[in-house]
């Protein structure tokens, strides 16, 4: 197995989690993409032997999940929703600053590696619309203009750390709803900011 | 109109720190989890949600009460809490689990006190990465307190909590769908029968899914018993419910109500109307899978029923006007643009009709439209959902493929004439 001893130990107390091994794969793919940025064919043979399952299975899933990249993204994904509450609040406008910006179409990374430009569906910012993730960050109420400097700020000051609050404070506009209190914690490379930990089993 | 503010009143009271355990404790949280759990019996806490009458807040809007008195009996049994909001247009489980997770959990566990289940689940959508961060923390905390974990409270029931991400699939909304997702597998739904996840749900054992509004609603009903929460909203929608208002509104939002006001009423007050005083030319009045209402329609009562009667459905409560400048078929096109790419691909008639609708809006939206394309649109719907009817039928596992109709027929229904008028009329060179 490649992946290291750590990785292991941390995949399998996720497998302890669950009733049964298998539903740790969920888990285990998104552990694996936060190791590389996407599915290698090596993290398939490391989780099928993991959860006890062929190759060709732990494929069969990762391949159906859009947030289970097959090849590597971009530091930043951008994600711009089209969806309907957006759509109808110009969400085109910013689909075309953010692809102008980077020179990519939808599901294209960059050649620095820096951007990975996708258009979405729904992410929950309806009555912020029109909407961004960066890194599933959301931002949400922006303007062209602050579109266009969000992904300036971005290439500039290239930041590990990518914390919704801070985006939605520097560029975001009107927000679904009031989000109270800044959070400093967000994420760090294009997988979500979550870590399934064990909170569970171990404790108690 | 006012808001009757349940469910996000700790929220609202401590805007500073409400999704901390500190905070919710010291607004009375877990007391009615604690009380419960040394004092009351399952069958009373059955008995308060059944007298509630309070029904699912995920879309489908089953009796909460009647679907706990479905779960089979069994040693192994799950409660799985559906946090997988992806319906355009809702965002409203987003604020329940970014600002009050302890509200949900704390539902969670009087939930399983009642149920007698002992692993419980929150499968929370990927993109939902700092809601889920928040719930993770709470789960945390909420353990390192001993509300979860061996002997809750000091009383006899354990009880472990897992937050398990998804990882992109409108269709894991779709409850055997989560499940199987749960399993470790695509997302697809299930073939029913078996047709209760309360009979054979997670690895085939008795399961409940509940949506997050649901289960948070449970403390509430549980504190302050079920006939008060009865007494608000009207029969057959009780209660309060949270709605997600947005589109071309002054004030979008999400707005804690209850049943039995207008839609014009709502957009009216608390919505501050429509921007710029346009008008309303449609609205959506329950998430991108209902069918539309015209603006001359925002009489029409917001309840399960009343909507129901008038041939589309309060869904997941999601509500998105769009005015008198909006291009209606750009927005038919968005809606079923979503359920092409959200199609799990099983069924055939879902699985190419969607696409085939996508590729004919485009070309009637871009105007290279054929008059015939408006009969082949209805033809193409007609194959996922036979008669066009309402409540649809549908020749697909699950009702994913005849949501794609709901904003065809809409169109042609009242729209017809917008439509037409973006065919080209003569032959394009």
């Amino acid at each position: 197995m490649s992946w290291d001893e750590k990785l292991i130990k941390q995949a399998k107390k996720i497998v302890k989690l669950y009733p049964q091994k298998r539903s740790a794969l969920g888990p285990l793919l998104h552990l694996a993409q936060s190791k590389d940025g996407y599915i290698s064919d090596d993290s398939v043979s490391v989780i099928s032997e993991l959860v006890g399952i062929t190759e060709v299975q732990v494929k069969s899933v990762s391949t159906f999940y859009s947030m289970y990249k097959q090849e590597p993204t971009g530091k930043y994904l951008l994600s711009v929703c089209k969806s309907i509450s957006c759509e109808i609040n110009n969400s085109n406008s910013i689909i075309d600053i953010v692809k102008d910006f980077t020179g990519l179409n939808n599901n294209e990374t960059d050649e620095e590696g820096l951007f990975t430009f996708e258009a979405v569906e729904c992410i929950g910012a309806c009555g912020g619309a029109p909407a961004i993730q960066v890194n599933y960050e959301t931002v949400e109420g922006l303007s062209t203009e602050n579109t266009l400097n969000l992904c300036e700020w971005l290439k500039n000051e290239t930041p590990d750390l990518v914390v919704a609050d801070e985006l939605q404070n520097q560029f975001g506009g009107t927000k679904s709803f009031d989000w109270a209190i800044a959070d400093n914690s967000g994420t760090t490379g294009s997988v979500p900011g979550f870590q399934t930990l064990n909170t569970t089993k171990d404790k108690k | 109109m006012k808001e009757t503010i349940l469910l996000t009143k700790h929220m609202r009271e401590n805007p500073e720190d409400s999704h901390f355990i500190e905070s919710y404790e010291k607004s009375n949280g877990y007391s009615t989890a604690k009380k419960t759990l040394l004092g009351s019996s399952p069958e009373k806490v059955l008995e308060e949600i059944k007298a509630s009458n309070i029904r699912g807040r995920g879309g489908a809007g089953f009796p909460t009460g009647v679907k706990w008195g479905f779960l089979a009996e069994n040693e192994e049994r799950y409660l799985v809490i559906n946090a997988d909001e992806s319906e355009p247009g809702t965002f409203k489980d987003r604020i329940l689990l970014e600002r009050d997770p302890h509200q949900l959990i704390e539902g969670i566990i009087i939930t399983c006190f009642a149920a007698n289940i002992k692993n419980a689940f929150i499968y929370i959508r990927g993109e939902y990465a700092k809601p889920a961060r928040r719930v993770q923390s709470a789960v945390e905390q909420a353990y390192h307190n001993g509300y979860l974990g061996k002997n809750i409270f000091g009383s006899e029931m354990d009880l472990d909590l897992v937050v398990h991400l998804g990882a992109g699939a409108y269709i894991c909304g779709e409850e055997t769908a989560l499940l199987n997702s749960l399993e470790g597998r695509r997302g697809e739904p299930r073939l029913k029968p078996p047709y209760f996840p309360a009979v054979k749900g997670l690895y085939m054992k008795p399961t409940l899914v509940n949506n997050v509004e649901t289960i948070s609603s449970v403390p509430w009903i549980v504190e302050n018993t079920g006939e008060e929460y009865n007494k608000l909203g009207v029969e057959g929608s009780t209660g309060t419910r949270i709605f997600s208002l947005s589109g071309h509104v002054n004030l979008p939002g999400n707005y804690e109500i209850e049943m039995g006001s207008t839609f014009g009423d709502f957009v009216e007050t608390l919505g501050g109307g429509i921007r710029s005083n346009k008008k309303v030319k449609a609205y959506i009045p329950g998430g991108a899978s209902a069918p539309w209402f015209r603006g001359d329609q925002l009489n029409i009562k917001m309840t399960i029923d009343d909507v129901a009667n008038n041939n589309s459905m309060l869904g997941s409560g999601a509500v998105v006007m769009m005015d008198e400048d909006t291009n209606l078929v750009n927005a038919a096109k968005s809606i079923v643009s979503f359920f092409a790419h959200e199609s799990c691909g099983q069924c055939t008639p879902c699985r190419e009709g969607t696409t085939w609708l996508e590729m004919i809006l485009d070309r009637v939206a871009s105007g290279r439209g054929r008059t015939s394309d408006l009969e082949l649109l209805l033809d193409i719907c007609d194959n996922i959902s036979p008669g066009l009817s309402w409540p649809p039928k549908m020749t697909t596992i699950c009702p994913l493929g005849p949501s794609a109709v709901s904003p065809i027929t809409s169109l042609m229904k009242d729209f017809r004439e917008e439509v037409e008028s973006m065919i080209p009329t003569k032959v394009l060179l």
